[in-house]
């Protein structure tokens, strides 16, 4: 997909090719809703919201930067505004089970042992304050780089690196 | 747990079920027309704009707070008062001497 052909379609006033961004990103935002929100907050209505302010905001792209760069700003401060709304994360229920772990690389027993160390590192991840949380998801998220996260979060790369620093040590504390 | 067990859960963390929002989204975007960006000196005024006052409210702020803080004597406020009554009495007694209003002014 040729995204800048695709948005200046839709500028032009080409909604319909607007379902081309919403398939190719729809699980991509779906996943960074989990990831820094919780289980707790409404992912597919997370979803949906990103899509419609990403919509809203397409005019005042400048094709300066990546789309997805711009797609993952929307989805953090859509996910913060959330959470700030809510003013708590929530932690998993039992009955959703936070990360997938590849079946057939572990026996049974190991396959149990990492859910409950997942389960215990997305408690962990909640207890994070969201912007050391935010940092450290999109670090490990489609492996950004610092100056990525930085125009995401927009703040300087330095301070990326101290919020990296200083979740990655608390969560160790945490889980230790 | 290691460091790198974290980083890695971390990465293969996913939300668990399948979501499908196209059909809302696109029910939604099609009754919004797109709204036309400002120019960029709009833009650039605004914040122009934005950081005066905040320089003034942030001005002021400082100002009232010594003033409310600082602790002065009431010998301090009398030498004070007392400085600025002598500058005016010099200044009319000199002009009652016959200096003319630009000889004063260029004494001081």
């Amino acid at each position: 997909m040729n995204e800048e052909e695709v948005i200046r379609d839709i500028l032009a006033g080409n909604v319909n090719r607007y379902e081309e961004i919403v398939k190719e990103y729809q699980t991509i935002v779906a996943n960074l809703c989990f990831k820094i929100g919780g289980a707790g907050i409404d992912i597919p209505e997370m979803t949906q919201q990103v899509f419609v302010e990403l919509y809203m905001a397409l005019p005042r792209f400048q094709f300066k930067s990546k789309l997805s760069t711009f797609i993952y700003r929307i989805t953090v401060n859509v996910v913060c505004k959330e959470i700030k709304r809510l003013s708590r994360w929530v932690t998993p229920t039992e009955d959703i089970i936070p990360p997938e772990v590849p079946s057939s690389d572990y026996n049974a027993e190991q396959q149990i042992i990492r859910n409950e160390q997942a389960h215990q590192l997305h408690q962990a991840l909640g207890r994070l304050h969201p912007q050391q949380r935010t940092a450290l998801v999109l670090y490990t998220f489609n492996d950004f780089s610092y100056n990525d996260i930085a125009e995401v979060m927009q703040c300087t790369t330095a301070k990326v690196e101290a919020l990296i620093f200083r979740a990655r040590k608390n969560l160790k504390k945490m889980l230790s | 747990m290691t460091d790198n067990d974290i980083l890695q859960q971390l990465r293969q963390m996913r939300y668990p079920d399948t979501v499908d929002v196209l059909q809302p989204v696109m029910q939604q975007v099609r009754n919004k027309p797109l709204l036309t960006p400002q120019p960029a000196t709009t833009h650039r005024l605004r914040r122009i704009t934005t950081a005066v006052a905040a320089s003034l409210i942030l001005a002021v702020g400082v100002n009232m707070l010594l003033l409310f803080t600082h602790d002065y004597d009431e010998t301090q406020i009398s030498n004070m008062i007392a400085d600025v009554y002598n500058y005016h009495a010099n200044y009319d007694n000199m002009a009652e001497a016959g200096f003319g209003l630009g000889n004063i002014e260029n004494l001081y």
